[in-house]
C-alpha cells in the first residue's frame, strides 16, 4: 500500500481526537453539575456475627464537607422464616373434591385465635363463612360456596408459648412469666346477673375492682376504683357516686395471690386452654374468676360489704400485651408464601407512662382521706416524658390516652410537635386520642403535662399503639426499601 | 429458638474503632430500644477524600445493619 494512503488514515489533523475529547469534556461538566446537586448515598445491608464483620465502602469527594451516617440494627432474620422466629405464618391448600357445603379442615397445627384467615381462589372470604373451631388441635370450620374447588388458609402458628399474666394492674400493666407486659387492662366487669351496677343481686352488696368497669348494656353505670383514695366510685345519670365506706385498695392494684379462687386463663366465650387471643391490634388474655368480697389478697384489702363474703363472677379482659418489636415483626402483617392477599394481623402496644405515678392533686380534701389534699409529690400542674420504642418512618400512630381526669388542659407533644386539647374529660377504658404519622424515626421523646389546677385527677396512664404496620416477615420494612 | 441482638458491637471508620466516640461506650449494647442512630456526623472522623471504609463486628450472636453514608 503506498505510503501517502495510510497518512491519510490515520487522521493526521486530529479531528476525532478532538472531538472526542470535547465530548469528555462536556459529560466530565455535566456530571460535576449534577453531583453539586444532589447528595451522594451509599448504603449497604447486610449481616455480621463475630466471624465475618459487616463491611461498607464509600466514597467522598475533595469538595464534600458533611457526611452523616445511618445504622439500623436488627436482629437476625428468621431462618427461611419456619421455626427460628417466635410465629410463623402458614398457608395451607385444600380442594374440595367431595361437596360444596360445610367442611371442618384439618390443618397441620395449632393457630393463634384470631390469625386465621381463608380464601376461596385468591379471594379473601367474610369471617361468617368460616369459624376457628378448635384452635388448639388445627380445626377451622369452613362453609364453601358451590363452584369453588379451591380453598386456601393461612393462619399463625404459635411455636411461643405466652403465658397470660397472674395478675393485674391496672394501671401499670401486668408482667407475666415471659416477661412481656400486659398493658392496662380493659376492665370488663361482666355482670352475669344483669344488675346493671356492680353489685351481688342477693346481698345487694358492692363489689370492688381495680380499675374501670364498664358493663355491656349498661354503659352509663361506669364504675371505677379511685385508687388513691379507694373509693368504689360510679358515675349514674344523676352523677358521680362515691361509696365511702367500701374503700379497698392502697395502691389501686387488684392481685391475685394462690389464697384466691382464681380460674384463671378461661374465657366463657371463647376459650378455655389460655391462649392469648390475636384481637385485630391486641393480644388479649382473658379469664373469669370468682370474686370472694372481704378477702385480703396479699396487700390490696378487697373490702368489707357488710361482713359478708359474698360472691359473683367478673370477667377481666388483659391487653393490650406488649411484646417486642421484633415479634411484632413477624407478626405484623406476615406476607403469605403463597399469593397476593397479605393476612393483616397488627398487633403492639406500647404500655409507655404511668400518670398516675406522676402527678396528682385532689382539691377536695374529702375526697382524699390520706392527707385531705395535695399528696406529697404530687402536684397539680405536671408533666412527663416517656421514651418510645423506635418506630419505622411512616409508621401510623394511634396515641391513646386511658386515663379518668378532668382537666383544664393537656398537651402532648411527639417528637417536639404539640397538640393541645382544652378541657379533655376522659372516662373508662381507651379513649383516641389522635392519629400521627410518624414523619421520621420516632425513636425518642413523648411528652404528655397538664394543668388541672382545679379538678380532681383520679388516674391515668399512657400508651402508643401501631396499627397496620407493614412489616415483612423476613426483611426489613418495605418503606425503607 | 429465640433471636436476639449481637453482643459487643463496635464500629470502625477507616479501621479506628470510633465506637466510643460516636456511641459513649467501648462496645454498642442494642435492644429494641437502641437499635437506630440517624444522621450521625461522621465528618471528623473521614481525615481524607477518597475510599473509606465502615466495619462493625460483634463479640457473639449475629445481626442485621443497615447502614446508609450521606454525603452532602
Amino acid at each position: 500500500m503506498p505510503k501517502w494512503r495510510v497518512s491519510k488514515m490515520r487522521d493526521s489533523i486530529n479531528e476525532v481526537g478532538k472531538l472526542l475529547r470535547k465530548t469528555k469534556n462536556n459529560s466530565e461538566a455535566a456530571l460535576r453539575r449534577h453531583a453539586l446537586n444532589h447528595p451522594r448515598v451509599d448504603r449497604v445491608r447486610d449481616l455480621f456475627d463475630d466471624v465475618v464483620p459487616f463491611e461498607m465502602e464509600f466514597e467522598t469527594k475533595p469538595q464534600e464537607h458533611s457526611f452523616n451516617m445511618d445504622l439500623y440494627f436488627n436482629k437476625p432474620p428468621p431462618l427461611n422464616c419456619i421455626n427460628h422466629g417466635q410465629y410463623v405464618l402458614i398457608c395451607e391448600n385444600f380442594t374440595v373434591e367431595v361437596s360444596t357445603g360445610s367442611h371442618l379442615i384439618q390443618l397441620e397445627s395449632s393457630y393463634w385465635p384470631g390469625s386465621v384467615t381463608v380464601y376461596f381462589g385468591a379471594t379473601q372470604i367474610d369471617t361468617s363463612q368460616y369459624s376457628e373451631y378448635d384452635p388448639v388441635n388445627g380445626l377451622v370450620y369452613v362453609v364453601v360456596p358451590d363452584g369453588v374447588t379451591e380453598v386456601t388458609i393461612c393462619y399463625l402458628r404459635n411455636t411461643w408459648t405466652f403465658q397470660c399474666p397472674e395478675s393485674l394492674d391496672p394501671l401499670n400493666g401486668s408482667p407475666n412469666s415471659n416477661g412481656a407486659i400486659a398493658g392496662t387492662y380493659s376492665g370488663h366487669y361482666e355482670d352475669f346477673f344483669g344488675s346493671g351496677i356492680p353489685v351481688d343481686t342477693d346481698e345487694n352488696t358492692q363489689i370492688p375492682q381495680g380499675g374501670y368497669y364498664n358493663y355491656a348494656g349498661f354503659a352509663q353505670y361506669s364504675a371505677y376504683i379511685d385508687d388513691h383514695s379507694g373509693l368504689l366510685t360510679w358515675d349514674t345519670e344523676e352523677g358521680r357516686i362515691q361509696d365511702v365506706t367500701n374503700s379497698i385498695s392502697t395502691n389501686g392494684n387488684l392481685n391475685f395471690v394462690p389464697t384466691y379462687n382464681l380460674a384463671p386463663y378461661t374465657n366463657p366465650n371463647y376459650n378455655v386452654s389460655g391462649l392469648p387471643i390475636v384481637d385485630g391490634n391486641n393480644v388479649r388474655c382473658t379469664f373469669s374468676y370468682d370474686l370472694h368480697c372481704g378477702e385480703n389478697f396479699g396487700q390490696t384489702f378487697v373490702g368489707f360489704f357488710g361482713g359478708y363474703p359474698e360472691r359473683t363472677h367478673a370477667y377481666f379482659e388483659v391487653g393490650p400485651i406488649k411484646i417486642s418489636l421484633e415479634e411484632d415483626h413477624d407478626l405484623i402483617n406476615p406476607l403469605p408464601p403463597n399469593g397476593p392477599f397479605p393476612p393483616r394481623v397488627s398487633i403492639m402496644v406500647e404500655n409507655s407512662g404511668n400518670m398516675n405515678s406522676l402527678g396528682k392533686c385532689y382539691s377536695n380534701p374529702a375526697l382524699n382521706p390520706f392527707d385531705g389534699g395535695c399528696i406529697p409529690g404530687y402536684q397539680s400542674i405536671g408533666s412527663f416524658e416517656v421514651t418510645t420504642a423506635s418506630l419505622p418512618f411512616n409508621t401510623p400512630v394511634s396515641v391513646f390516652i386511658d386515663i379518668n381526669m378532668a382537666q383544664d388542659k393537656i398537651e402532648i407533644i411527639i417528637n417536639g410537635v404539640s397538640y393541645n386539647f382544652a378541657n379533655p374529660i376522659f372516662r373508662a377504658e381507651s379513649t383516641g386520642f389522635g392519629n400521627f404519622r410518624t414523619q421520621d424515626y420516632l425513636d425518642g421523646k413523648l411528652k404528655v403535662s397538664w394543668d388541672a389546677a382545679t379538678n380532681i385527677v383520679d388516674a391515668g396512664s399512657f400508651y402508643l399503639r401501631m396499627n397496620d404496620v407493614h412489616l415483612s416477615p423476613c426483611g426489613f420494612h418495605p418503606d425503607e426499601l | 429458638m429465640a433471636r436476639t441482638y449481637p453482643t459487643d458491637v463496635k464500629v470502625f471508620l477507616d479501621d479506628e474503632d470510633v465506637t466510643k466516640f460516636i456511641f459513649g461506650g467501648d462496645t454498642i449494647t442494642l435492644s429494641d430500644l437502641n437499635n437506630r442512630w440517624r444522621n450521625i456526623d461522621i465528618s471528623p472522623y473521614l481525615k481524607y477524600a477518597g475510599l473509606h471504609k465502615l466495619r462493625i463486628t460483634a463479640g457473639s450472636g449475629v445481626g442485621r445493619v443497615d447502614a446508609k453514608v450521606e454525603s452532602k
